[in-house]
């Protein structure tokens, strides 16, 4: 992290910021509309903050107070951009290239800068990662099945390994640095209470052709580390956990090996697997929780951080069907005689 | 038009960013400003959120969709919830019932916190009770009931909601 900028400096990159909002009302900035009629500030009060009657924050953010009244920098830009330019998502700004794609680049950029960012603090937007991994930033889910082979009786017989680990290694972001991990609840041994927590991921099987055999730990064998659910296919990975109650080693390890039974005379289609961590929006009572976000320095999440941590984590990773969040998928073809 | 890489990016190098920002916030940076620093839209962001045990107070959420959200063990005196979106009485009911006693009537807030729900015209239909033919808040009603006769009113004492 470099050296705070000069107070002035700043009031000059808020002024830039602010120059540009002016603009963009004057000019009538709006998505999909090329029209330029002009914004009014109760109208841009309106979108913004659902209220006509906040024109005194749309003329501080576009420098419209007078001499004697700096601008003032928006706590948040996307309401703005969305307003102007029908952008929602952070992750939308690099590949927009609807009207006026560059003044809406140039206005993000003048608002990070305004906040304190240096001009080469922007990063490159979306730095895309496989959608349904950690992998390259943080490494916490590492999912791997190897290829079904046939057994006598038509079914699929393969190998399951499962690693989860806090990732305590994320590069750090201005001198700051935060690991992220999956919550647990302990081995069973830790006794029933353990489970009844409902706390860790769930490791699904989804396929239309197959089943899970008997004697696997999706249906009567015990494993320490897996829990039972009510949901078919699947089951919960308890742990090994960590002293913060993050899953730390390989759940599965020594669980027999993993085999599929046809559930129809042709059966040959794929099978998917899924990791996936609970949506602490929809717990029933708050002791459901997902991913543990941890600051490297040890100070406290407090609970409106979490919230909007929490808030980031939901915008980040696609559902499955149950509303959870996929963080990690494996689809194998089966093969077979269809 | 927006080119969308995914509909779900996963957890980017920005992601990270924005989460390390939140993280490390100064303590006194309060809701709306950490929404901000997570450059996350408000308008879409936390419908169907259940956010719970959240200090709210004084907190302006004008152009906050909480459609089917849940504010629950939340405190929220002072914060402005008149121009959010989708609030209804579900919405904050269970908070309501949580938060009051204490920070309301007690200690060196009280003056402030007497404000509280000033604004929140778009529930008040809801919360607010009649007295003498006009509308005050639920907070009111207690804080006045606790002014006059040195305890909270019982559930029977309150008067009827106003329309």
């Amino acid at each position: 992290m470099g050296r705070p900028p000069h107070s002035r400096l700043l009031m000059d990159k808020i002024g830039l910021l602010a120059c540009l909002i002016n603009v963009a009302l004057i000019e009538g900035h709006r998505p999909n509309d090329n029209s330029g009629r002009p914004w009014s500030e109760a109208e841009f009060a309106k979108s913004v903050l659902n209220d006509v009657s906040r024109t005194k924050d749309v003329k501080g953010w576009s420098n419209r107070n007078g001499a004697a009244n700096p601008p003032n920098r928006p706590a948040n830009i996307i309401p703005l951009l969305r307003a102007f330019y029908g952008i929602s998502r952070v992750e939308d700004i690099l590949g927009f290239d609807g009207l006026r794609a560059d003044e809406m680049r140039e206005m993000y950029r003048a608002w990070r800068v305004a906040g304190g960012a240096f001009d080469d603090d922007v990063p490159p937007l979306p730095h895309t990662i496989e959608a349904r991994s950690f992998s390259k930033v943080a490494n916490i889910v590492d999912l791997m099945v190897s290829q079904p082979t046939a057994t006598n009786d038509g079914g699929r017989r393969m190998n399951i390994t499962l690693r989860i680990h806090p990732d305590t290694e994320c590069s750090p972001i201005s001198g700051h640095a935060i690991d992220i991990g999956v919550a647990g609840a302990g081995t069973r041994s830790a006794g029933p209470e353990a489970e009844a927590l409902h706390v860790g991921p769930l490791l699904s099987v989804k396929a239309d052709d197959w089943q899970p055999k008997v004697d696997t730990i999706f249906v009567n064998v015990q494993h320490p580390n897996v829990g039972s659910t009510g949901r078919s296919g699947a089951v919960r990975i308890l742990g090994p956990t960590d002293k913060l109650g993050r899953i730390d080693g390989h759940p599965l390890r020594d669980a027999p090996e993993f085999e599929m039974e046809p559930i129809n005379e042709n059966a040959a289609g794929a099978i998917k697997f899924q990791v996936s961590i609970a949506n602490p929006w929809r717990s029933e009572h708050g002791i459901e929780t997902g991913f543990v976000l941890t600051r490297r320095d040890g100070g406290p999440i407090s609970p409106v951080k979490q919230a909007v941590v929490d808030a980031l984590f939901n915008a980040a990773f696609p559902r499955d069907d149950y509303g959870r969040l996929l963080i990690a998928e494996k689809t194998l073809k089966a093969g077979g005689v269809k | 038009m927006i080119t969308r890489p995914d509909a779900y990016p996963g957890l980017t190098l920005d992601m990270l960013r924005r989460l390390i920002e939140v993280a490390y916030a100064a303590p006194e940076e309060g809701f709306v400003a950490l929404v901000g620093l997570a450059e996350l839209d408000p308008r879409t962001a936390f419908r169907g959120a259940r956010l719970r045990g959240l200090d709210l107070r004084g907190q302006d959420l004008s152009g906050f969709d909480l459609s089917d959200a849940e504010l629950i063990d939340c405190r929220l005196e002072g914060a402005n919830l008149s121009h959010a979106i989708g609030v209804t009485p579900n919405t904050i009911v269970n908070s309501i019932s949580g938060i009051i006693t204490k920070p309301l009537y007690t200690g060196p807030n009280r003056a402030s916190n007497s404000e509280g729900f000033r604004h929140d015209s778009a529930y008040s239909a809801h919360l607010c009770y009649s007295k003498k033919g006009g509308i005050i808040t639920f907070d009111q009603y207690r804080q006045e009931f606790f002014e006059k006769h040195g305890r909270l009113p019982h559930r029977w004492e309150m008067p009827p909601l106003g329309d």
